[in-house]
This record gives structure tokens, C-alpha cells and sequence, in this order.
């Protein structure tokens, strides 16, 4: 055994592998191919809310229970997810892309492999009719695009082993999707190489050894190798995530890479979604533009959420999850500080909650109060200040100089609260910049929706849950939470 | 393990569902097929009376219809027409002989 043999398997985010359950398809174009059939029924928005949904189990008496309970319980509770209007549009679009991207690759038609060989082998663009293309999904660091994505992708098994369809023996292993970060250095060898390796993990096979000679072999070799795989394997979606660390300084690696991805589409039929923050559109320009436009699809941006009804439903569900001894209600005054402290961003909300409710529990206030909030924030969030200002500033050019908000890391708050249990005299300690920021308040746009929120929609008669929302004008395609600031 | 091993025609040679194989992976190398197949690259592959099943059966997919030596000795290899003209405790050696792990002479 050569030291190349022990190279570590990369952690991939990985999913579910079931045997193969054919669940006829309503749809004429699914039917009769195993590929579609096998994967789960297409979901209506509500399953697919209710499925993403993760609300840890809470009960209000747990608030009488000591401090360091409580951390463990809150520690537990920020694996909290609330699906908004995006989840749900961001569903149904991998659910389409996925199932489209079969379509055309029914491995059960006859010459199947045949007609693989001869695209796979093929340098130029295919002419026939893609059916699947992909997208690429833009947003701030902390809007939760990673979270979003994995957790409808978890809706799908990675794998799916196929035995026999219809009594005829098929022998197949299906890996529906693929999600990959792009490499910290932007190589397309390190991209192949960890394509090699995450598929060899799931799969049990050697092709890090064959078809990348344990990572001896070029550039070249592997992409034909890494599409064929793809094929092989009916990869469904390959999404590749943190695509602002491609770079083109890195032996032309993003349009190198880029069009790679577009050969991917056109030969083998495999859509690619690429996720990464809004510093990554600078890449995705030129060539990799002209493909796209080609192919007619668009950019999605995920923007921040705004002050408006989706906050106010997100942040309600977010609140339940209160530890502090005394309840603290969401009021407006609660809503539009945190609002103005995080500037919307998911995962900065989560974070700025339940970091007060650590100071209010060590302090032994046991309350949540704007002021707490505030101090909290101007504490945690330092480094992210000078962008959070931008951010509120709304001007794009104070923007474009922040490149990411570092994400917070709690762990290191909880341990820090833990260990301050023991020594008394933090009790004493008062936040430190609380009386500051009391007189703050700054101007938070108001809802342009009616003020009766989420409960003024009443479905029709004959009309679904979903049509009701839609039309009163909740659910909204992503592409509307492009403001226009960063395009 | 072998990712995608085709399902064999009815009487098709083992030697050509291998080939059917190398077809659709399209190693780099040779060496890389022979070790995926048999888990070794130094020997030949005979198409009339092929040898080490047993590695090659453990390395297929899960629940893959060829997964029996004895199956696959029978149906896909020239066995019965060469057992056909030896003694019943010869060709109860020559069944095992192909269907072991290593490789041996046949």
C-alpha cells in the first residue's frame, strides 16, 4: 500500500440510500424510466414545508430548569429551520431539474450506452435538445442557501440501487444528487479529485485510483473521466457550492471550469447549480455568460430578508424558542431591533437571539430586552459592523466593498457561558453597551403587505392553500428578492 | 467495488460482458480494468474458461443478477461444452478452480 492509498475521504455532505421503489408517474414523459420512478413523489408546497420544517420539540418548562440545561437545550434548539416562500420555490425548481435531467437518459432505451460513448466522446457541443440546464443561486453569506439547499436535497436519497424493473433484471446504482464546495484554491484538479473521492465514499467504488491514478493524473484526463462517471452513474445534479473562491489567477481556472460545466450540460445532460455569495458574479461573467444566455436560463439572488411579513413569520417561529426564565412577547419594538442589528440575515438573526438569551441567562436577568439585543449585537458582530452599516446605508457601492460576513460561531459563546457559571462574580458584569444604543432607532420601512399578515389569507373556494398566498402575494419566484442592488 | 457492471444476454461469454464493461468505464488503463475485475492486473483473461469468479462475484454491485460462481460457470462460460468430455470428478475441479479468489491454472 502507497501513501496516496491513505489519502483521508473528504467529508461530504451526504444523503439517504434506499433500494429502488417504483412509484408510477402521472406524467407521461416519467413513465417507464426507472430513474424517475424511484425517486420520492413530487411534493405540494405544503408536504414540502412540512418535511423541511425542523422545529426542535420546546415546552415552557424547561425555563425553570438551570442555566446549564438550558445552554444544551438552546445549543440543540439552533438546528431550528423555518421553510419560507424560498424553500418552496427553490423545491420545485431542483424538483423539475432533476426529474427533466432524467428524462432524456433513461438508461433502459435501447443503445443507451452507445449513444453515451459517442456524446461523451464528442469535444463539441451537442446539438440535440437539452432538457435541464441549472441555475445558479447568489447570496449573502448567513441567508441560508447552504441550509436550504441540503435540506431539500435531503428530501431525495443520494443513492438509489437498483435491482430489476419490471421483472427484467437492472443493475444500476443511482446517485440522484452530488454536492461539492468548490476548492478553497479554485483548481478544477482539486475539483476533480474531490469528485473522485465523494463518489468513491458513497459509493464503495475505486475510481479515485483508476480514473485519477490516486491523483497522479492531469487536468485533462479527468474531466472526460468525471463526466463519464456522471453518466455511469445518472448523477442527477452535481451542486457545487462556494463558487466565489473560483478563481481566475489559478491556471485559468474559472472559465476553464465554467465551460466545463456548460460541456456537462450539453453532452451528458446533467444540470450543475452553482451556489456562492454575490462576490462570485464577477467570475460568472464573460464566456460562461454567453453559454448560459444560450441555454436561457438566469441568475437567482437571494437577497436578505426584508422587514416585511416573511420576517415577522420567520422571526415568530424563531421566538418560541425562549430559555429565559421570565417570557418576553415579540413586540414590534423586539422585531425592528433585531431587524436593524442583523439586517435580515438568517442566520445572524438565529445566532443574535439566542446569544441575548445566553447573556440575559448568565446575567441572571432572564429577559429579553431591546437593549440586550443591541449590546449583544454591537458585541458579537463587530467585525461584521462596518458591512452590516452598508447593508443599512442600502447604497450598492459601500456594498461592493465587503466582500463576506464572516459567519458567527456560537459554540465558543456557549463554552464562554458555561465556564462564567462557575465564577460568581459574572453575575455582576452588565452588559457593556447597552445604555448606548437605547436611542437607536433608526427608520425601519414598513410592510408594503396589509397589516393583517399571514392570517388575512383565506383561501377561496377551490383554491389551494398555495394559490391563496400566491396571490396575495407571499410566495414569490427568487428572483424578486434581487433589489437590484447587487446585479 | 465494481460501480456498473452491464446485465449479461442470455448465453453471452463472461469475456464479453467484461468487454461490454471496459466499453462503458473506459479506464485510462488496462492495468486498472484487470485489478477492478479480478483485483489483480498480472494475468490474462481466457475467454473460454475464465478464472478467479469468486473475487469478481464479491466485487459486483449489490443484489447484481450475476452474482453466482456457479450461475455464471454454467451459463456464460464454455464449461459445458469442455465438461461434457471429462470425468464428473474433473469437472467438479475445474468448477472450483475457476470459481476461487486467486488465480490458478487451469
Amino acid at each position: 500500500m502507497t501513501l496516496t492509498e491513505l489519502t483521508p475521504v473528504l467529508q461530504h455532505f451526504s444523503g439517504a440510500v434506499v433500494e429502488a421503489d417504483y412509484q408510477p408517474s402521472l406524467i407521461p414523459g416519467y413513465q417507464n424510466n426507472p430513474l424517475i420512478e424511484a425517486l420520492p413523489p413530487i411534493l405540494s408546497p405544503v408536504e414540502t414545508v412540512s418535511k423541511l420544517r425542523h422545529e426542535p420539540d420546546y415546552d415552557d418548562a424547561v425555563r425553570q430548569l438551570p442555566t446549564e440545561i438550558r445552554l444544551h437545550l438552546l445549543h440543540d434548539a439552533l438546528r431550528f429551520f423555518r421553510p419560507l416562500p424560498v424553500h418552496i420555490d427553490l423545491e420545485q425548481r431542483l424538483s423539475r431539474l432533476i426529474r427533466a435531467s432524467y428524462q432524456g437518459r433513461n438508461p433502459l432505451t435501447r443503445g443507451f450506452r452507445r449513444q453515451m460513448n459517442e456524446r461523451l466522446g464528442s469535444q463539441g457541443h451537442i446539438h440535440q435538445q437539452t432538457r435541464s440546464h441549472g441555475f445558479t443561486l447568489l447570496g449573502m453569506s448567513g441567508v441560508g442557501k447552504t441550509t436550504a439547499l441540503e435540506s431539500i436535497l435531503s428530501l431525495y436519497p443520494q443513492i438509489v440501487v437498483h435491482h430489476a424493473y419490471h421483472e427484467q433484471p437492472f443493475s444500476h446504482l443511482q446517485v440522484v444528487w452530488l454536492k461539492l464546495d468548490c476548492p478553497h484554491d479554485g483548481s478544477i484538479r482539486g475539483l476533480c479529485l474531490d469528485f473522485f473521492q465523494a463518489i468513491d465514499g458513497l459509493l464503495d467504488t475505486r475510481y479515485y485510483r483508476y480514473y485519477a491514478r490516486s491523483g497522479r493524473a492531469t487536468t485533462d484526463e479527468m474531466l472526460p473521466a468525471m463526466a463519464r462517471v456522471s453518466a455511469i452513474h445518472s448523477l442527477g445534479v452535481l451542486v457545487l457550492d462556494e463558487i466565489q473562491h473560483l478563481n481566475e489567477a489559478h491556471s485559468g481556472g474559472a472559465s476553464r471550469m465554467l465551460n466545463f460545466f456548460v460541456h456537462l450540460v450539453n453532452t451528458i445532460g446533467m444540470p450543475v447549480v452553482l451556489v456562492g455569495t454575490p462576490k462570485a458574479q464577477a467570475v460568472l461573467g464573460g464566456e460562461f455568460r454567453q453559454a448560459r444566455r444560450g441555454a436561457g436560463q438566469g441568475d437567482l439572488v437571494w437577497n436578505r430578508m426584508d422587514p416585511d411579513d416573511i420576517w415577522d413569520l420567520f422571526l415568530k417561529s424563531l421566538w418560541r424558542y425562549q430559555f429565559t426564565q421570565d417570557h418576553t412577547a415579540l413586540t414590534t419594538e423586539l422585531s425592528e431591533t433585531l431587524y436593524q442589528e442583523t439586517q435580515g440575515i438568517t442566520d445572524l438573526a438565529v445566532k443574535i437571539y439566542m446569544l441575548t438569551q445566553i447573556r440575559a441567562m448568565t446575567t441572571g436577568r432572564e429577559r429579553v430586552t431591546a437593549a440586550l439585543i443591541q449590546s449583544v449585537a454591537a458585541d458579537s458582530l463587530r467585525l461584521a459592523q462596518p458591512m452590516l452599516a452598508a447593508l443599512r446605508s442600502g447604497d450598492p457601492m459601500k456594498l461592493a466593498q465587503f466582500e463576506d460576513i464572516q459567519p458567527l460561531d456560537m459554540s465558543s459563546d456557549i463554552q464562554a457561558a458555561q465556564m462564567a457559571q462557575t465564577s460568581p462574580d459574572f453575575l455582576s458584569q452588565q452588559p457593556s453597551r447597552a445604555s448606548k444604543h437605547k436611542s437607536s432607532q433608526q427608520g425601519v420601512p414598513t410592510s408594503p403587505k396589509s397589516h393583517q399578515g399571514l392570517l388575512g389569507v383565506v383561501p377561496a373556494s377551490g383554491q389551494t392553500g398555495y394559490e391563496a398566498l400566491q396571490n396575495a402575494g407571499y410566495i414569490r419566484p427568487l428572483s424578486e428578492y434581487l433589489k437590484g442592488d447587487i446585479s | 467495488m465494481i460501480g456498473a457492471f452491464p446485465e449479461l444476454y442470455p448465453d453471452e461469454l463472461l469475456v464479453s460482458g467484461w468487454a461490454r464493461y471496459e466499453a462503458w468505464v473506459q479506464y485510462p488503463h488496462r492495468k486498472a480494468l484487470l485489478e477492478d475485475l479480478f483485483g489483480a492486473y498480472k494475468q490474462s483473461v481466457d475467454y473460454a474458461l475464465p478464472s478467479r469468479l469468486g473475487t469478481f462475484v464479491e466485487g459486483l454491485p449489490p443484489g447484481h443478477s450475476a452474482a453466482s460462481v456457479t450461475a455464471l460457470i454454467t451459463n456464460h462460460t464454455l464449461f459445458p461444452y469442455y465438461s461434457a468430455f471429462l470425468p464428473s470428478q474433473q469437472q467438479q475441479l475445474l468448477r472450483q478452480k475457476m470459481g476461487e479468489r486467486e488465480g490458478v491454472n487451469i
